[in-house]
């Protein structure tokens, strides 16, 4: 390992449907302000900054250049970065390298996502060339819906777990100020009567589209402990990649392959001298686009026993209130900035070891936290905070 | 200094991004196969044996060159997953919004491949029992790859 | 397959699928931006924004100042006309460009502004066309709120 790197500085912006009162720069420029206060910082003491989306998102080639104004990148070094969906988490790990390496002590990473200038599903179709796939895919939202169905198949998992996950990511959504859909919802009842969107998924059951950034300040150890009284460190990042499966995209369903969370758990946890997860870790925050995708993902990275995720959610265990909290931001079905969406799973998990994190704070003490990030070829991302070394 | 400082200007535009896509050798002779004889065709791994599909230069497990053991992976095949669409999204080959009428499916082929495809079955009822089933091939127009084949038909054991 | 082509190479098992990809997209000006394109198409105004700390006039108008990264909000009229920096002159037909080639397209610094902005030259020779020239904005009788609205810089005349 290089040098320590802390997270000094944390900004997000509110996240919401439509923001045509700002371009792209100027959106991003919200986040970098909010990090830059937060960090009690001014712009010149950034010495690298590193900016990622899903960059046909918005029908914009190289969004990079039109905002190295607003995102202090102007006159620094730094790069775009482009890792389909891990992209938040993707630029936070160039920082943390960088610091690291101790190329340079400071790092702006700024994940973002303007939805309201695309159409999602239809630049995510072109993810399949048109000599293959293309004409049969539909985005993202079909494999999450075959992976729905094939949980339910072989777990035992109802519907019903399902709404429970939207349920919980709502309780969340409605505590945290920065979440997109805060929708009120007092039972699952009204879960079960949303309309399908792909079959057996239903519109309360996959994210919204929204608009927002998230930046966060990377440090070193001994700009860390000059500047910042809270601190939240990295202990470890791990990106693992893994090819197109030649069935299930989002778990191998020729049983062959293990999945690239799962190897990059097993990993990470046996590098961090993590044994028991739900001993070692306090909580996380996950990238679930479903709220289905919500309980593979527990067993993904060895929360529970296989097949065994709907029943943590039965139990109330991954509530705020619960002894293993997840997403108590209210997690990615309620806000999805493509581009940000991993940025902000940081984020959040660090305001939580600060004890920053307002009504959506969890209510176990958080020493140490898990955030993940999952891209469209099924690879991840996993960053493991700690409030010490 | 004017009335309309708070109206805010939006553009609204379709910029359509023209392709060529080659397929290259390798799905290439698959193309032809689906084209002249109706047939999936994938390559065999030389290490481990395994058919490739789709048919690619190196074996994604063993990172070796598959080289050129075509195999047929054969018509018939079980439904592991499917999904059907409810709502229109964008289809940006097309150019509009569009649902599919036909579920997709990923599916095992009895060679041991896995493939995804649409199913003919469109009735969500009768689809939950879709198990077996069989390609049904275009019979004229066929002009190479997967959309020579119509889409997967149920049928007995 | 609607929407594509597949052809296939003569003699060999090779196919090329041609087609395209056409995704809606929008572009959101912003209040800042909206302001200049505003002004343009309704009063024939071309504002600009300035940086008090670093006396410093940006036009088109940004909401952040390159030198001292502070929030702007102070918009002032700058001139219709302008000094040219640099120029080309673009022969060739692309599928996206605005008005037939030839095009000659400058970089104006306009009376009041620190920065150069991007536009068409008209009404003259692209041979006769010099830096340094003074120019001046001459706006389409038809607005719609766009940089077009302007719809070239000519050869001002002299004084």
């Amino acid at each position: 390992m290089g040098n320590r790197v802390a997270i000094i500085g944390i900004g997000q912006t509110h996240f919401k449907s439509k923001r045509p009162d700002v371009n792209i720069p100027e959106m991003i420029n919200e986040a970098v302000r909010a990090a830059l206060a937060d960090a009690e910082m001014e712009i010149k003491g950034i010495e690298a900054v590193f900016t990622g989306n899903m960059e046909t998102f918005e029908g914009v080639c190289h969004p990079d250049h039109w905002m190295a104004v607003e995102s202090g990148a102007f006159g620094r070094p730094g790069m775009k970065v482009g890792a389909a969906g891990t992209t938040g988490a993707t630029v936070v790990d160039e920082a943390f390298h960088m610091v690291a390496a101790g190329v340079c002590d400071t790092a702006l990473a700024i994940g973002y996502q303007k939805h309201d200038q695309g159409n999602a599903t239809g630049a995510l179709t072109t993810c399949c060339t048109p000599v293959w796939g293309a004409g049969f895919a539909v985005g993202a939202m079909q494999e999450f819906a075959k992976q729905a169905l094939t949980y339910m198949e072989r777990t035992g998992a109802r519907e019903e777990h399902a709404a429970m996950v939207r349920l919980k990511a709502d309780y969340g959504a409605c505590r945290n100020p920065y979440a997109h859909l805060r929708l009120g919802l007092s039972s699952i009842d009204e879960i079960l009567q949303s309309a399908y969107l792909v079959w057996p998924l239903r519109i309360l059951d996959f994210c919204p589209q929204s608009n927002g950034a998230c930046a966060l300040i990377l440090a070193s150890e001994h700009v860390a402990n000059r500047l910042s009284n809270k601190p939240v460190w990295i202990a470890d990042m791990i990106t693992v990649h893994q090819t197109q499966f030649r069935a299930g995209i989002y778990e191998d369903l020729t049983g062959r392959d293990p999945y690239s969370q799962e190897v990059a758990a097993a990993r990470l946890y046996k590098r961090n001298g993590i044994t028991d997860v739900r001993r070692d870790i306090d909580l996380a925050e996950i990238y679930e686009p479903s709220n289905w995708q919500e309980m593979t993902t527990y067993e993904h990275l060895y929360f529970c026993e296989k097949g065994e995720g709907w029943k943590m959610v039965e139990k109330h265990m991954t509530d705020i209130e619960g002894e293993f909290p997840v997403n108590c931001s209210g997690g990615v079905i309620a806000t999805n900035a493509i581009g940000a969406t991993p940025t902000v799973r940081i984020a959040e998990a660090a305001l939580q070891i600060r004890g920053d994190a307002g009504e959506r704070q969890a209510t176990r003490d958080i020493k140490t936290a898990l955030a993940t990030a999952l891209g469209s070829t099924n690879w991840t991302i996993l960053t493991l905070l700690r409030r010490s070394l | 200094m004017t009335d309309n400082a708070e109206e805010l200007i939006h553009v609204e535009y379709t910029q359509p991004w023209r392709y060529r896509w080659s397929t290259g050798k390798y799905i290439g002779k698959a193309y032809a196969e689906t084209k002249r004889n109706k047939r999936l065709m994938g390559n065999r791994c030389s290490k481990c044996q395994e058919i490739v599909w789709p048919p690619e230069p190196v074996c994604p497990r063993c990172k070796v060159p598959t080289g050129e053991k075509w195999v047929e992976l054969g018509d018939t095949g079980t439904v592991l997953q499917y999904t059907y669409q409810v709502m229109p999204m964008w289809d940006p080959h097309v150019g509009r919004a569009r649902a599919h009428p036909h579920p997709s499916a990923n599916i095992r082929m009895d060679s041991g491949c896995h493939i995804m495809h649409r199913l003919e079955e469109t009735d969500p009822e009768k689809l939950k029992k879709v198990k077996r089933v069989k390609a049904v091939w275009k019979e004229e127009g066929r002009q190479g790859g997967m959309d020579d084949i119509l889409y997967f038909r149920a049928i007995d054991g | 397959m609607e929407g594509w082509t597949i052809e296939q190479l003569e003699g060999k098992d090779v196919f090329v699928i041609e087609g395209q990809v056409a995704i809606p997209n929008n572009y959101s000006a912003g209040i800042v931006g909206s302001r200049f394109l505003v002004e343009l198409r309704d009063n024939c105004r071309i504002m600009g924004i300035r940086c008090p700390k670093c006396d410093r006039c940006y036009v088109p108008p940004k909401s952040t100042c390159m030198e001292c990264f502070g929030q702007l909000t102070e918009f002032v009229e700058v001139g219709k006309s302008g000094t040219l920096l640099t120029f080309t002159v673009d022969h060739h037909t692309t599928p996206v460009q605005t008005a037939s080639p030839p095009n000659v397209y400058g970089i104006i610094k306009l009376d009041g502004a620190d920065t150069g902005l991007l536009h068409l030259i008209g009404e003259v020779d692209g041979k006769a066309v010099k830096s340094g020239m003074r120019l001046e904005a001459v706006f389409n009788e038809e607005r719609r709120g766009s940089i077009l609205d302007i719809k070239y810089f000519r050869p001002a005349e002299a004084g």
